[in-house]
């Protein structure tokens, strides 16, 4: 039995293993996606609220550059949440106009992929319903990377337990049926016992031809 | 051995749910870490959004009582949100002058409340929005996960079935198969003899020891029974008779139906496995890249539809021509080495179908991979007939079949969650490691040279015309197993797909749809198969089964096309239907070819069968794409399901007219 357990429980125990392992992943991914579809979220708030107010004041006729309350608003926004590395203004043309972080006032706006932060933004409509700058939601990308490094972590690290419980119920398991399957062929290879054999036997012992006759 | 892995397979089916629990409750106690703090965040985003709203309003000189709308604005806000379980405006006196709760009812209960004041001037009473938020978020977060976690689980159970060959080995799953069915049979009182276990060890030995049990009693019953002819005692001879009928003695079983065939199931199953990981996304990338082709010129006369079957149609395609070709290819390469070179190809397939950018790199692609997936399955077809005697054809089949069914329920829900999380590329690399895997278990289990058969080819091309010129088996070919494939693959492998992308649906649960089919087969088609043969109704079978197939796209009538309940209900009448047909369908073609086509062997109207039915897999694309843009998803559905039910109606009226004449199938004799 020894060897038979060897051979077998290796695979029961990768298969195990590997469904775990999905599972903890599966687990992991689902969480992530909802911490930052919350981040994602709130920035999106955000970015959608000062972009509202600058497109009514564009609505009152003061173009967007001419916001100047909107500096000190971005810098307000921005202190109260510790992720939001800086909220930004744009013009049309990606200048910043106006930005929680000054010193990226008169700078061009990064694009998505050569900007490292986690980005939301909102268009700035202008009177006659056409974009004429945008709010961008810069937040810290590395430390919601850290937050998702460290939830990965857990969760996975809490899978290990319960992977190895599975993969040693799940051997034992199999071990148990293939166990009772031996019994159960030690005890039905045995002369004497008593089944569809013997039964047959003992009809044949009885069986006379002379008597028959 | 069967009972043996099914035991095994829902033990651990058990330990993995069981696990599964364990790993489910941990991960929500570290969910409400990470996101309680980030809900409470954006709580209080929200509350100082509305309360700026309300504060601007409030300042218009509209007094609290009157903010017309703020309900909805509330409603808006909470039934988007599902974090937040109610939203309020709230007087002096911390009352809520407005309050709206989350759309499933009123909650008490909290993880907490955030407020935040509404910006008034002078000394106005102060008002205030709260927010409360829902304390089941995180727990719902990873409960919705859990219709994926318990198909990870179902899959997982079912590839522990079909690799535990692999985990035991040829002759130690022999020794306990044998062993199994040993006291099975005694059980039943069934003592026939058994072809002997050779392996050696412990369940060996207990074969052998039982063998010698039986052979006792057989030796015995010789010698009463040598007893009894020499005595001349009549009535001792016919209770002699009575026993040896009772209990099988002096009989011998044939070998085990599945024996050696059950090397080519676990490299059969991981290959079609990978195929099957592609199905929920695959038409949805086809139509991307060729859109994207046609947004730089190239057939750009062409619906975008259409454009996207081509790829898909190469792909079948190659299998369909290939496959009366590589017959004898196989042959001579040995079925195990066109095992792994089919694997090896699909590797290179798969894998090189992530990177490929544009339609032409990518169809040639799938024409690559198509026969590297023709290699394996005429490979292991011909093992199948090259480890089986006449007799033990349809055991053997058999396992060859299922195989293909069960990868064809597990691929798509698992490809469908790959897709979601690893993205397309992602999921063609997992399905080339799948064929690799493929190519490694074939050469791990599969025997090195199989007992080759010398033998011609599947098709002799001027029995063809003899075949096609049988009005009985043209009606059958043309009318019935073409129009079900074609059915089959524009239904399941195309329109479907496509339809579920434009209702915005996950591929998971692209996936999930796409398992109704192979659910449906796998468990009706061995009992469709019995009624038929017992009823002798072959021909009814494949009629009713052709007419319920193609009535299954009326499902859509009148809407259903937006009703992913109403695409279930489709796919699940073209199961139904093609459960009914399918088995008949194959007896009838070994039917009518005995009788109308004397002259050509049974093997050759099999194969002329098998390449119709191929030819009709690779028309789906272009008949679905070519409709589908014409008429849109519904109307393209039901066109196919039309014309595939008067093919069905035809033949049906012509098994009528004719009987017993002509298209009477003599039922059980196939």
């Amino acid at each position: 039995m020894i060897r038979l357990a060897a051979r077998t429980l290796p695979v029961f125990a990768a298969i195990i293993g590997f469904a775990m392992a999905l599972a903890a992943y599966l687990n992991f991914s689902g969480v992530r996606t909802a911490y930052l579809d919350l981040i994602r979220a709130r920035a999106g708030m955000i970015a959608g609220d000062i972009a509202a107010d600058a497109s009514a004041a564009q609505g009152f006729g003061i173009r967007l550059a001419e916001q100047r309350t909107l500096g000190e608003l971005l810098a307000r926004q921005a202190a109260v949440d510790p992720l939001i590395l800086s909220i930004d203004v744009a013009g049309p043309d990606g200048v910043i106009l106006f930005s929680s972080a000054p010193a990226r006032v008169g700078e061009q706006e990064l694009p998505a992929g050569e900007d490292t932060a986690f980005r939301q933004q909102a268009e700035v409509i202008g009177a006659l319903g056409a974009p004429v700058g945008e709010v961008l939601v810069r937040l810290d990308g590395a430390t919601m990377d850290a937050t998702v490094a460290g939830l990965r972590r857990d969760v996975l690290l809490g899978a290990v337990p319960a992977g190895l419980a599975a993969v040693a119920a799940g051997c034992l398991l199999a071990l148990t049926l293939l166990s009772r399957l031996r019994a159960r062929a030690r005890r039905a290879s045995a002369a004497e016992h008593a089944d569809m054999i013997a039964q047959a036997e003992n009809e044949m012992a009885g069986f006379r031809p002379s008597a028959r006759r | 051995m069967r009972s043996l892995r099914v035991r095994l397979s829902a033990a651990l089916l058990a330990a993995l749910l069981a696990a599964l629990l364990a790993i489910s409750f941990e991960t929500v106690r570290r969910a409400d870490a990470v996101l309680g703090p980030e809900i409470e965040r954006k709580a209080a985003t929200l509350a100082d959004s509305s309360a700026a709203l309300i504060g601007k309003a409030l300042a218009l000189g509209i007094p609290a009582e009157r903010l017309h709308g703020l309900d909805q604005h509330f409603a808006r806000l909470v039934a988007e949100n599902h974090d937040v379980a109610w939203i309020a405006l709230e007087g002096p006196d911390g009352a809520p002058l407005q309050i709206v709760y989350a759309p499933d009812g009123e909650r008490t209960q909290t993880s907490g409340i955030v407020s935040r004041p509404v910006p008034r001037a002078g000394d106005a009473p102060p008002l205030a929005v709260s927010v409360g938020l829902d304390p089941a978020f995180a727990r719902e977060v990873v409960s919705t996960l859990w219709i994926d976690l318990a198909i990870v689980m179902f899959v997982t159970a079912v590839v522990a079935l079909e690799l535990i060959y692999v985990g035991l080995g040829d002759g130690l799953y022999a020794a306990i198969e044998g062993v199994e069915r040993r006291l099975h049979n005694i059980s039943r009182g069934d003592l026939r003899s058994h072809q002997p276990v050779e392996a050696r060890g412990e369940f060996g030995a207990l074969a052998r020891a039982l063998d010698s049990r039986i052979e006792k009693v057989h030796v015995a019953y010789a010698q009463i029974r040598d007893r009894a002819m020499e005595s001349g005692d009549r009535a001792a001879r016919q209770a002699l008779e009575m026993l040896q009928d009772r209990f099988g003695l002096g009989q011998m079983l044939g070998a085990a139906g599945a024996g050696r065939v059950m090397a080519v199931r676990a490299p059969l199953f991981v290959f079609m496995l990978a195929e099957e990981l592609t199905r929920p996304f695959l038409p949805g990338h086809v139509r991307a890249l060729a859109q994207a082709a046609q947004g730089e010129g190239a057939l750009s006369g062409l619906d975008p539809a259409f454009v996207a079957a081509l790829p898909m149609m190469a792909f079948l395609a190659v299998v369909a021509a290939c496959q009366p070709l590589l017959g004898g290819v196989t042959e001579r390469l040995g079925r195990r080495r066109s095992l792994a070179i089919g694997g090896a190809v699909g590797l290179v397939g798969y894998a090189a179908s992530a990177f490929a950018e544009g339609l032409v790199p990518f169809a040639a692609l799938r024409a690559l991979t198509g026969f590297g997936f023709a290699m394996v399955f005429v490979g292991a077809q011909g093992y199948v007939i090259d480890s089986t005697e006449p007799a033990q054809r349809s055991s053997g089949m058999a396992v060859f079949i299922s195989a293909i069914l069960v990868a064809g329920v597990c691929g798509p829900p698992v490809g469908g969650i790959l897709t979601d999380r690893v993205g397309v590329e992602g999921t063609f690399l997992v399905s080339g490691l799948f064929a690799g895997l493929s190519l490694l278990l074939a050469w791990l289990v599969m025997p090195s040279a199989g007992p080759v058969r010398a033998s011609g080819p599947a098709i002799r091309w001027r029995e063809f015309g003899r075949v096609i010129a049988s009005p009985s088996l043209a009606a059958l070919f043309f009318l019935c197993a073409m129009p079900a494939k074609i059915l089959l693959v524009a239904f399941c492998f195309f329109l479907v797909p496509l339809q579920m992308e434009a209702l915005g649906a996950t591929q998971a649960a692209t996936g999930r749809m796409l398992m109704i089919y192979p659910i449906v087969m796998v468990l009706l088609v061995p009992a469709c198969a019995r009624l038929a043969d017992r009823w002798r109704a072959r021909a009814g079978f494949v009629a009713g089964g052709g007419l319920l197939a193609g009535a299954s796209a009326f499902a859509l009538l009148g809407g259903g096309a937006e009703d992913p309940a109403r695409i279930a209900l489709m796919l699940l009448g073209l199961g139904l239907g093609q459960a009914l047909s399918i088995a008949a369908l194959s007896g009838l073609v070994g039917d009518y070819g005995r009788r109308h086509a004397g002259e050509v062997t049974e093997g050759s109207v099999y194969g002329i069968f098998r390449l119709v039915e191929r030819t009709g897999n690779a028309l789906g694309p272009p008949v679905a794409g070519a409709l589908l843009g014409l008429y849109g998803f519904a109307d393209a559905a039901m066109i196919v399901g039309g014309a595939a039910m008067a093919c069905a109606l035809v033949f049906g009226l012509a098994a009528l007219a004719l009987r017993p004449a002509d298209l009477d199938a003599k039922g059980a004799e196939g």
